[in-house]
């Protein structure tokens, strides 16, 4: 990089299209590369400036991982959005003595077979 | 005619089950995903499942735009990532699977390690333990703290236990193993425990009374073979140059009196090691074994001093354990079953839902709770590298000492559980969300 090169970048995301946690996320993993200034909220968008700590990072290929990786850490925000309660369950479930997802199995009476042990699948 | 027998739970559904599925209704189970290259993700989950995935049909799969015909369909729903009508037991089984994966936990601490001294003959550049010389006796273990080990050892609820000697050289104490080992066995008669004990030791002193010793009281053997005879006896410096001779007589006299499955080696990597993956390896078969534990030097200890640590690179690591794996599948190819242990971990890991009880990669890490070492001098650390790295002077991991605190009280210490906290994959930033 020669001296007169920008040494630091700026970085727009679409407030509606990427989460913030996101976008912490992704700069907390390049925390080793470079140092990340985060302002949420610039006209509905969230603003990253990037500079790098090294003066021979190429600024065109950080921008580009960097946005890589937000994509990625949006991916795992929505999945963790979606199976938080699932993911809850499963847990207590794990290294519980009784099963939590099997209510009729583990309380009913068996006289009233709630789980159709007794009786045929075929109609 | 023959009675109508009821019809009960019929072991098949009906056809229309298995018609094609419409419609693209599912939901999404817990997963971490990550980069594998350019173009694939790697998908892992709860249960140590794991799929490769381009990215574009792994993001279509999380924006719920998987097709449920697909093939990739079949292989998600199967593996626990994502759940639709049909998924009836899914999450009982995923939970199962989960709880197997953390069943070592209920069991607790099940390796007890003893440095019953510090004395060895050894000088080796790499020791990670801080040595000292052979007539130093103030670094023996007194009986009086391998009692209250012990005692400590059996408050463990763990239904087995293994019994590690260390040193030094372990067999310089000779006596206080004895000792232990009698005093153990009698305990259990009444605690009923699967107990099995191991002498870590380089077989210098290995004499005829040990090994029936050994062999009345069903010991193992765990010895050093870091490679071919210029290389082992390089590594492994002591008076006479014989290192090697030592410990393949040790070996050939061990397994004769206990069996060839009571005697293990372990190898330690230097950088004299480094060109010479294929040579080791061959020395390993050589000697009967029938698999190799490839182990980098460990930055603790005489290997900090000695500035044995910096003597190579993680990357000269790696292409040495490459190179060697690769002449191991090569062995096996030709028809000569080998086996490297470190592979064979980290694929049980990835390919079934079993612990494998290997403290150094498990979440929490096995720090105290699955094994602990009981020092010389009664110390009470969390790990083996716990305790090299209190003899270099911090203090960190030392979790109490046998003659002032229970059981219950290192257990429950702060100082144990704060580490612990910080080894949870499942609560560390980045760790959280890594595919691996």
């Amino acid at each position: 990089m020669d001296a007169d090169s920008p040494s630091q970048i700026v970085l727009c995301f679409d407030a509606q299209v990427y989460r913030l946690a996101a976008v912490k996320k992704a700069a907390y993993r390049f925390g080793d590369r470079c140092f990340a200034e985060i302002l949420a909220n610039v006209d509905g968008r969230i603003e990253v400036r990037l500079t790098p700590k090294s003066k021979t990072s190429a600024l065109d290929l950080l921008e580009g991982e960097f946005r890589n990786e937000v994509l990625d850490q949006d991916l795992r925000e929505s999945v963790a959005e979606e199976t938080e309660r699932v993911r809850n369950l499963l847990l207590a479930q794990a290294f519980s003595q009784v099963s939590l997802t099997d209510h009729a199995g583990e309380s009913g009476d068996y006289r009233n077979d709630p789980l159709g042990i007794a009786s045929s699948q075929v109609r | 005619m023959l009675p109508t027998l009821p019809l009960l739970n019929d072991r098949f559904l009906g056809a229309a089950a298995f018609r094609a599925r419409v419609g693209t209704g599912y939901s999404l189970l817990p997963l971490r995903l990550i980069a594998l290259d350019a173009l694939r993700y790697v998908l892992t989950n709860f249960a140590g499942e794991h799929v490769v995935l381009p990215k574009a049909i792994a993001r279509q799969f999380i924006r719920h735009e998987l097709d449920s015909n697909s093939a990739v369909y079949d292989e998600l729903k199967s593996k626990h990532f994502l759940l639709d009508d049909d998924s009836t037991v899914a999450l009982d089984l995923l939970a199962v699977k989960y709880r197997t994966k953390q069943s070592l936990l209920a069991n607790f601490t099940s390796l007890f390690m003893f440095v019953v001294t510090l004395r060895c003959d050894h000088s080796c550049p790499y020791c990670q333990v801080s040595r000292q010389s052979v007539d130093r006796h103030a670094y023996d273990m007194t009986i009086a703290a391998a009692d209250r080990a012990i005692d400590f050892m059996f408050h463990s609820p763990s239904p087995a236990i293994k019994v590690e000697f260390q040193g030094g050289e372990s067999l310089l104490n000779f006596e206080l193993i004895r000792h232990i080992v009698t005093r153990v066995n009698d305990r259990n008669v009444l605690e009923g425990r699967d107990i099995r004990f191991v002498i870590a030791t380089n077989l210098m002193c290995l004499s005829d009374e040990i090994l029936s010793f050994c062999k009345e009281h069903d010991v193992f053997i765990s010895t050093s073979l870091d490679g071919p005879r210029t290389l082992h006896n390089q590594n492994r410096p002591r008076p006479g140059g014989d290192s090697y001779e030592v410990a393949v007589a040790g070996i050939g006299r061990s397994r004769e009196a206990l069996g060839a499955d009571r005697v293990a080696a372990l190898m330690t990597t230097t950088e004299a090691s480094l060109s010479q993956p294929v040579e080791i390896v061959d020395e390993y078969v050589r000697q009967g074994f029938n698999s190799i534990f490839l182990r980098p030097l460990s930055p603790y200890g005489f290997a900090v001093k000695t500035g044995l640590v910096t003597g190579y690179s993680i990357e000269q690591w790696l292409d040495f354990y490459r190179r060697s794996l690769e002449y191991i599948v090569e062995l096996n190819y030709r028809g000569i079953p080998f086996r490297e242990d470190y592979s064979s971990l980290i694929l049980r890991k990835i390919l079934t839902p079993y612990p494998t009880g290997y403290v150094d990669l498990q979440s929490p890490a096995g720090i105290g709770i699955s094994g602990i070492v009981f020092n010389y001098d009664g110390d009470i650390y969390a790990s083996d590298e716990a305790r090299m790295l209190a003899e270099s002077g911090d203090r960190r991991f030392r979790l109490g000492n046998l003659h002032t605190d229970s059981f219950e009280e290192v257990m429950s210490s702060d100082n144990l559980i704060d580490i612990l906290s910080e080894t949870m994959t499942e609560c560390v930033p980045m760790c959280v969300d890594c595919g691996f």
